[in-house]
């Protein structure tokens, strides 16, 4: 695919486009921009009859507006009132009127006296029909010959907006409120642009922008909007009430409107708004689309479709909800023709980055390794199929199985996982966009997407338990009907992974303690709200975790799994619960009060800083005096520790770390007590020591590359058993399944084990890993297929090795004994 | 054409074959290994560590007489320092030993820098260019494998690039300025003579230690999750142009595949049963090899069954050999 020009060398366009877009154009008269409503009209900027119209427009009285408009459009064909009556027809699906009215005000030459606010209107032309390379130059000429004018930014960045360039758009609205700190426009702009990744700051600039112009829709839609990524439908019902007073029949208020009742389940409130909408305009594919976007952060993606499908039928030229539909395809796994509609989008809009991106990360997968097991379609980066092809289609079988049977549920197949190399590309397909840093994985009920093991530094993270949380997903997913609130996935599915294996989920749980201690974790009713708050996420997390294993531990798992049924049934909020649990959410809250408390407590107090240790002066006597008047904090006996082990004192120092990891027995990190007691053993040669030390470390840092190492290395030293290797090289291959050597020293115990299927599993790793003697890991291949019984393959292997080496008396040896 | 050009290859490959087939004719073999200026304790303790472990395998499992072995170091005195001064006498000194039949094995740790078309290895005190090295290895008559495993050495590969010389550099650039973790894989390949042996022929050539240390170095940093800052190259054929372990094309590697680190074992026993089983493994291993420059131009299938027959035939002969 050919990529489109980038928008970031907008400042840089070259002078022959200049030339072409200056002899394209002609100069025009009066004043066009990015303003809208009263505060445009109130800041005198602006024709005074496009400002009357607009205000009749923001209060959804199309017809007055239209009847203002059009005698001064008549006059001047190519002003702001033609393209205002253009831009009027245009959302009232008036087509042909508007085609005639915008393409003789696009298509206008220019002149070296162009103004800016000329090529702003010619730019705004443009972007209504389509034409979005000309409007992306119209907007560049416009910026700089109005470098003061906050309106020729505005403009440019609803351009970027639209184009989902969100990184533009930023700049492009910060730069016009720089010339203009009241600019209700360019606020509104921003707030848009930051609303998924900065919702407070939004919020902020929504209310600024209403209260210079108390009757804007559209910051009161973009308020309500906000409050319903925070899953707060009252608020959002209350916003949009308030745009609905401003302007019963403006068409977003409805589609809004109509989102928000289909979501809720009140079907006829949703088709009420829907034919307003389609009263005034026929052809307002919005009035589904914007339901449909709304259902699918439901995660109602099947719905999503259906309704981007009906969008379509009545408005089947509209690149945004071909897109938006290419989008929801793709996570309903129907990749085929989520490329036709994105393929679509592209051929109208090359602009679009969301779209771009998508089809740009889908030219990728069409490479990626098919693996198709059972009811799994597995996609593998090709460069790493060969490895881990042994190890996701096995485990994501174990996990399902377990789940199935645990909540007597059979998800609907095929289910698809993906696995990416590239976060980035991940982040496309999750959600079309690059960034999402903190996300590891998705799952959208049946497709599932997660970063592969060389989308991070090995030891940054661990697929295994990421691909089993996912996995959990498509179980309370699909068991609800896509209607489990977030709170609730997401803590089965932390719960689930620490069920998965006891060193899997445990990583956040020292940062709970410790924002518990401070009274910093959320009530029951603030939980899920919390899942869209950056700074509260990843305790959100953890504390879902807790919630699902204390319902699991008082009600029982078939509570779990009628609670997921329940909403499944369309309950919601605390009336699920009672249904589900039987328990109002306040008698579920004391109860969980209890068990914070239980477990935590104790920590919590240990944790608890120590004055005298916040300068300390390294002599061993003071610190020795702190410990004591503090025996059972976790900083002080840490301090102590490290003291004593300074002062020589080895003994005494393991005994003050030992207690200190008896108090606070989930800490991890070079500063942890099983990790100082272990550089301290490895320091005096106590190797059984450190190896114990580094067992208990591991025990809950399942991510920690290093010292699962050098725990294998001083298990190797020691001529270490099967038993106490086998998890340690287990957890290095999930941690790097690249490592051949690892590999290969796994495959060999458990050749020695006797499970001749597993360590044939390991070799074909170690061979897809690169063997630096590849010739032994052929042999060795070759004697575990032995020992399975294959011998076909055990000979092919026998011949790989001498093919390498012909004189390999090994090799040689097993040929002989295969083909006798 | 196409005919022609397949013929022509196939036909450069069996000079090739037959050239791999003739053992090195080395006689004697020296070393000399050169431990530069350290720059920090750390670079200091790894570079003791890597002389003192090199100088161990090479007396001990490569077999070099320890009268053999010149070991020039930070710490040394005299005409054991690693000074120009050290360098120069050392290689004057091996010049007169050195015959045209021998091999000598240099070595270098320690760290390079290059400045536009100016490359050094750090000594103590002046350091020396890559034509001061040049005009010092000039006179050797022998074979001289020169394993350059510093930083920025990769212009040490086009600079002193010669006939019946192996260069090796631990860089492919000038620009990798970053301390080389090839020199600890380089010792390691010729300690781990059982792994590093990838054909196991019983015996380690410089081609199998260089690929050995270059596949090493990558996992190291695949493992650490970074890039690879170092690409060795190797030179043995005369034109400068260094070839790396994974590449598939370039004639590099001819010289290096037939010349090894260890010594030489041990005549055949005079049997003349034994000697004719002998003659029929050294045919049917180069049988193999020839099989394999063919694959590309063969049938899959047709070629495992080839494969399998003449493997067969060799474990048979091999087998027969070792029960002797």
């Amino acid at each position: 695919m050919v990529p489109p020009m980038k928008f970031e060398g907008r400042r840089l366009l070259s002078q022959r486009a200049r030339i072409g877009l200056l002899a394209l154009i002609m100069a025009v008269f009066t004043v066009s921009d990015g303003r809208d409503g009263r505060v445009a009209f109130a800041q005198g900027n602006i024709d005074p009859t496009v400002a009357k119209a607009r205000a009749e427009m923001n209060q959804g009285r199309y017809e007055e507006a239209e009847n203002i408009l059009k005698s001064a459009a008549v006059k001047s064909p190519a002003g702001d009132s033609a393209l205002e009556l253009g831009l009027l027809y245009q959302t009232l699906g008036r087509r042909a009127e508007a085609q005639a009215l915008l393409a003789p005000i696009a298509n206008l030459p220019v002149g070296p006296r162009t103004t800016g606010v000329e090529y702003a209107r010619l730019g705004r032309a443009a972007r209504a029909l389509g034409q979005m390379k000309l409007a992306n130059d119209a907007y560049i000429l416009a910026t700089e010959r109005a470098p003061k004018d906050p309106a020729m930014e505005t403009g440019f960045g609803e351009l970027f907006l639209e184009g989902h360039d969100n990184a533009n758009a930023l700049k492009s609205f910060q730069a016009a409120i720089e010339l203009d700190e009241n600019f209700a426009p360019a606020e509104l702009g921003l707030a848009e642009t930051l609303i998924d990744e900065n919702p407070p700051a939004a919020t902020e600039l929504a209310r600024k922008a209403l209260a210079s112009d108390p009757v804007s829709v559209r910051a009161h839609l973009l308020l309500a909007r906000i409050a319903l990524d925070k899953s707060d439908r009252d608020a959002a019902k209350a916003e949009i009430a308030l745009a609905k007073a401003i302007s019963p029949t403006g068409l977003d208020t409805l589609a809004l409107s109509g989102g928000l009742a289909y979501v809720e389940n009140r079907q006829s409130d949703f088709q009420a708004d829907v034919d307003a909408a389609l009263k005034i305009n026929p052809h307002f594919g919005e009035a589904y689309r914007v339901p449909a976007e709304l259902a699918a952060s439901s995660y109602w993606f099947e719905e999503a479709v259906a309704l981007n499908r009906r969008a379509l039928a009545i408005d089947p030229d509209n690149v945004h909800i071909h897109a938006e539909l290419g989008v929801q395809l793709l996570r309903t796994g129907d990749e085929a023709e989520a490329r036709d509609h994105l393929e679509t989008a592209f051929k109208t809009d090359p602009y679009d980055r969301s779209v771009y991106n998508l089809l740009t990360m889908m030219d990728g997968l069409d490479k990626f390794e098919v693996i198709r097991d059972g009811d799994l379609i597995i996609k593998l980066d090709s460069k790493e199929a060969p490895v881990m092809r042994e190890f996701v289609g096995p485990l994501a079988h174990r996990a399902l199985e377990q789940y199935e049977k645990k909540y007597q549920f059979t998800p609907k197949g095929p289910i698809l996982i993906e696995m990416f190399p590239r976060h980035d590309d991940f982040a496309v397909r999750t959600v079309g966009l690059p960034g999402m840093l903190g996300a590891l994985g998705a799952c959208f009920g049946r497709v599932v997407t997660l970063d592969s093991p060389k989308a991070r530094p090995p030891g940054d993270f661990n697929w295994e338990p990421t691909l089993w949380h996912e996995l959990g997903h498509v179980i309370t997913l699909q068991l609800s009907r896509q209607r489990v609130p977030r709170w609730l996935t997401e803590g089965i599915s932390v719960y689930e992974e620490k069920l998965g294996q006891p060193d899997w989920g445990r990583e956040g749980e020292l940062t709970f303690a410790a924002a518990y201690g401070k009274g910093e974790i959320m009530s029951l009713r603030e939980l899920n709200a919390a899942f869209t708050d950056p700074e509260k996420i990843s305790l959100a997390y953890y504390e879902a975790s807790l919630l699902a294993e204390h319902i699991v531990d008082t009600y029982g798992w078939p509570a779990l799994r009628k609670l997921l049924v329940t909403y499944g049934e369309g309950k919601e909020g605390e009336a699920a619960l009672q249904e589900g649990l039987a328990v109002s959410i306040d008698t579920l809250q004391a109860g969980f009060d209890k068990l914070l408390s239980a477990k935590y407590s104790a920590v919590v107090k240990a944790m608890a800083p120590v004055k005298e240790l916040q300068v300390p002066d390294g002599n061993v006597g003071n610190v020795a005096a702190v410990a004591a008047a503090h025996p059972d904090s976790y900083p002080a006996q840490v301090a102590l520790g490290q003291y004593l082990w300074k002062a020589g004192k080895t003994e005494d120092a393991y005994r003050a770390l030992e207690h200190a990891a008896q108090l606070v027995p989930m800490a991890t990190g070079p500063k942890s007590p099983h990790a100082l007691m272990a550089q301290m053993a490895l320091e005096r040669n106590d190797r059984p020591r450190a190896i114990t030390e580094l067992e208990e470390l591991l025990k809950s840092a399942h991510t920690d590359l290093d010292s699962a190492r050098l725990l294998a290395r001083q298990l190797e030293q020691t001529g270490g058993s099967a038993v106490r290797l086998v998890p340690v090289y287990e957890l290095i291959a999930a941690l790097d399944p690249f490592d051949a050597a690892n590999h290969a020293a796994l495959g060999r115990l458990k050749m020695r084990a006797g499970d001749a299927p597993a360590a044939a599993r390991e070799f074909r790793a170690e061979i897809a890993a690169g063997p630096l003697d590849p010739a032994a890991a052929h042999s060795d291949l070759a004697e575990s297929y032995i020992a399975s019984g294959d011998r076909t393959q055990a000979k092919k292997e026998a011949l790989a090795a001498m093919e390498i080496a012909p004189g390999y008396p090994r090799a040689q040896d097993l040929l002989l004994k295969l083909v006798q | 054409m196409k005919r022609r050009s397949s013929v022509v290859a196939r036909v450069l490959f069996l000079v090739a074959i037959a050239a791999a087939a003739q053992p090195a004719l080395a006689d004697e073999r020296f070393a000399l290994i050169v431990s530069g200026v350290s720059g920090g304790s750390k670079y200091a303790e790894n570079q003791k560590k890597w002389t003192a472990q090199l100088e161990t395998v090479l007396r001990g499992r490569m077999g070099f007489p320890r009268d053999h072995i010149v070991t020039l170091t930070e710490d040394g005195t005299g005409a054991s320092a690693s000074t120009e001064e050290g360098v120069a006498g050392a290689l004057a000194a091996l010049q007169k030993r050195v015959t045209a039949n021998d091999t000598l094995l240099i070595v270098l740790f320690g760290h390079g820098t290059s400045v536009g078309t100016v490359t050094k290895f750090n000594l103590v005190g002046p350091d020396w260019d890559t034509n001061e090295w040049s005009h010092a290895l000039a006179p050797i008559a022998g074979r001289i494998i020169f394993v350059n495993t510093a930083s920025s050495s990769f212009p040490f590969v086009k600079d002193l690039s010669a006939k019946n010389r192996i260069v090796i550099a631990a860089t492919d650039s000038p620009a990798q300025k970053y301390d080389t973790v090839f020199p600890q894989f380089f010792v390691e390949a010729l300690d781990k003579v059982d792994a590093s042996d990838t054909d196991k022929n019983g015996r380690l050539s410089v081609w199998e230690a260089f690929v050995y240390a270059s596949q090493a170095v990558k996992q190291y940093y695949d493992q650490k999750g970074t890039l690879v800052t170092e690409r060795a190259v190797l030179d043995d054929n005369g034109d400068g142009v260094g070839k790396e372990a994974t590449a598939t094309t370039g004639t590099d590697g001819v010289l290096a595949k037939t010349t090894f680190l260890d010594a030489e074992p041990a005549a055949t026993a005079a049997n003349p049963a034994a000697a004719a089983l002998e003659k029929q493994r050294i045919a049917l291993e180069a049988q193999i090899e020839e099989l394999k420059g063919r694959k590309q131009q063969m049938a899959p299938a047709e070629y495992d069954a080839e494969l399998e027959k003449l493997a067969v035939e060799l474990a048979r002969i091999s087998a027969q050999i070792r029960s002797k």
